[in-house]
């Protein structure tokens, strides 16, 4: 049996595994695990997953991950993102289908401190969603911009999409976080511009909500000040070159948290809830990286992202063409897997073909990341819109999905965008780092 | 027959130590957390960087992610993709729960077993880290704690899947 053969079977055998619904980190690791030990035998095998497993547990970048998420939580639960979308409210809530442009502005807002879609959809549908009821609303219009709002969280630095890239690529995570900020705020226009149209068409859908007096509109700004500050401190401290990402995520953190001690916005029980939650999250998402960290090298003693690169230039598409195919290919598999998994799974095997291709890692970083937020709002496994599904119980899971339609269609605008001007996404990067 | 389904079992002799173990992890991340905000603030505010903060950082990482881990297992925190569930049935999921539980215990075996043996040489050969020397056998001790409690939950998971077999519903 060749090393392909075996490659091959190897990721049959991690599809045959997440089908038959073992976890994904184990999945991967076991994959890894025994295909390695079939290639190289098990003394090869049995070093790579010690090796991988302390590396990826002592990973000082990865630090990221449990700091950025314990400020998105700890934001969640003193109120604070609950301020950034009656700020938006007071600001553009007025306006026809405002209510809905206000969740998709407190979902882009709240991403700034938070990495995780579903936290976002979670935390601004729960206020947002009974407000647009409230308003008469058509459901599709309301839950269709909250589940479509929340993949900003996986664009918009921190993003725990572009950690996870730049643990398994090698690529600066700063790099990747600056890279997020003008397609995180051209998707956002877009959203924006979505609702726009589909109450231009059908005033009905998005009526417009109650004028907030200008006084209250400040007042709302003042209240949401602490969050907005930190936004600025941590993720501007990054952009201005003073923090690095994990001082970024630790000083937001701490930040929140003293904010929200001072308001007295957390009792005792609920910050150790915050806590026990961000180190479940953050070990889950280790495990993950773990198990990545175990299947890459397999994937790489058996040489399949090459022997992928000779099929897909075999083709003769072209880099653009064969860009496409890809991008295809993860439209497809977003139906069917979750967002993680499928980057975990996915780029070790696409990224050194994207590499060959000539195109630029931090770019396809972005480009990748949306297409996988695409996937939480495609059926029939969109993560978001079940999580919508759970905070609107009464409307019906087919009503979400054409809500997120026209969303989705602006997603395909935001990624052809991308691939027509790389610059959205390089500018700020490349400005900062040269 | 029964055919139980019970990802989020817990052991009963296991009690809350999850629980406790996760509280422990949750006070290391506060205090990583304080240590970053210190380390910056120190090394722009004042020009004092703490030497080998990341270090203490990454070993401290370890404690965070090894003591939070049965946690995360018991809560059925690990993401799986659950598309084939309603296709599976009830006899396919059980199916399923052991071989996640039989796959799992042996891969962890393993590397509770591979570290073992690690943390052996490193408190033999007093192996540390490379700027402040921090011993390393702990933090080898840490994952065989962790990820052998991992095992364990699976393993006594995969019992009690077992055991309920043919129990009462």
């Amino acid at each position: 049996m060749t090393d392909i053969t075996i490659g091959f079977l190897g990721i049959a055998g991690m599809f045959l595994l997440l089908g038959l619904r073992v976890p994904v980190a184990m999945a991967m690791l076991a994959a890894g695990f025994f295909g390695t030990w079939v290639l190289n035998g098990q003394r090869s095998a049995v070093a790579v997953l010690s090796s991988e497993t302390f590396s990826a547990v002592s990973s000082y970048s990865l630090i990221v991950i449990p700091l950025f998420i314990l400020m998105g939580n700890i934001s969640s639960a003193a109120g604070f993102s609950r301020g950034l979308y009656e700020l938006a409210y007071a600001w553009v809530g007025r306006f026809r289908g405002g209510l809905a442009s206000a969740s998709i502005l407190g979902c882009a807002a709240f991403s700034a401190v938070s990495g995780s879609s579903v936290a976002t959809a979670v935390t601004i549908g729960r206020v947002a969603i009974p407000e647009m009821k409230r308003f008469g609303y058509h459901d599709r219009l309301a839950t269709g911009s909250v589940a479509a709002g929340g993949t900003l969280g996986f664009l918009i630095p921190p993003s725990t999409g572009f950690v996870l890239y730049s643990i398994l690529t090698e690529q600066s995570l700063g790099r990747l976080f600056m890279a997020g900020i003008l397609p995180g705020i051209l998707l956002t226009v877009l959203f924006i511009g979505a609702i726009g149209l589909i109450t231009f068409l059908d005033p009905s859908a998005g009526p417009r909500g109650a004028v907030v007096p200008l006084r209250e509109r400040f007042a709302r700004l003042i209240d949401a000040a602490p969050l907005i500050s930190v936004i600025m401190i941590s993720i501007g401290g990054i952009y201005a070159g003073v923090f690095t990402p994990v001082e970024a995520a630790g000083v937001g953190a701490f930040l929140v948290l003293v904010f929200a001690l001072i308001g007295r916005r957390l009792s005792v029980s609920a910050l150790h809830g915050v806590f026990l939650e961000t180190v479940k999250t953050s070990t889950m998402l280790y495990m993950i990286v773990i198990g990545a960290g175990i299947f890459s090298p397999f994937l790489a003693f058996t040489q399949i992202p090459q022997g992928l690169n000779d099929v897909l230039a075999g083709l003769g598409f072209g880099a653009t063409g064969t860009l496409i195919v890809i991008l295809l290919a993860y439209v497809v598999l977003g139906m069917f897997m979750d967002a993680l998994s499928m980057l975990v799974i996915t780029i070790p095997i696409v990224y050194p073909v994207i590499l060959t291709l000539g195109y630029d890692p931090i770019w396809f970083g972005v480009i990748a990341v949306i297409v996988i937020e695409m996937g939480m709002i495609t059926p029939p496994v969109g993560i978001n819109v079940f999580v919508v599904k759970g905070i609107a119980p009464g409307v019906p899971m087919s009503t979400i999905f054409r809500g997120v339609f026209p969303f989705w269609l602006a997603m395909f605008v935001a990624l052809v965008l991308l691939i027509v001007f790389p610059q959205i996404a390089l500018f700020i990067p490349n400005s900062m780092f040269g | 027959m029964t055919l139980p389904n019970e990802n989020k079992t817990c052991p009963a002799w296991f009690g809350r130590v999850d629980v406790w173990l996760a509280t422990v992890s949750a006070a290391v991340l506060a205090l990583m957390m304080t240590f970053v905000f210190a380390g910056a603030i120190l090394r722009y505010a004042f020009n004092a960087p703490i030497p080998g903060g990341n270090e203490v950082l990454e070993m401290a990482s370890v404690a965070t992610v090894m003591l939070a881990l049965p946690y995360c297992t018991t809560q059925d925190a690990h993401v799986r993709i659950d598309l084939l569930d309603s296709v599976l049935g009830r006899l396919g999921r059980f199916l399923t729960d052991v071989l996640y539980r039989v796959i799992g215990v042996i891969v962890l075996g393993f590397l509770v077993k591979s570290y073992i043996a690690r943390a052996l040489d490193a408190f033999e050969f007093n192996d540390t880290s490379n700027m402040i020397n921090i011993p390393l056998w702990p933090f080898y001790g840490l994952i065989v704690f962790g990820m052998g409690l991992y095992a364990v939950i699976l393993a006594a998971q995969l019992v009690a899947l077992l055991a309920r077999l043919g129990g009462k519903p």
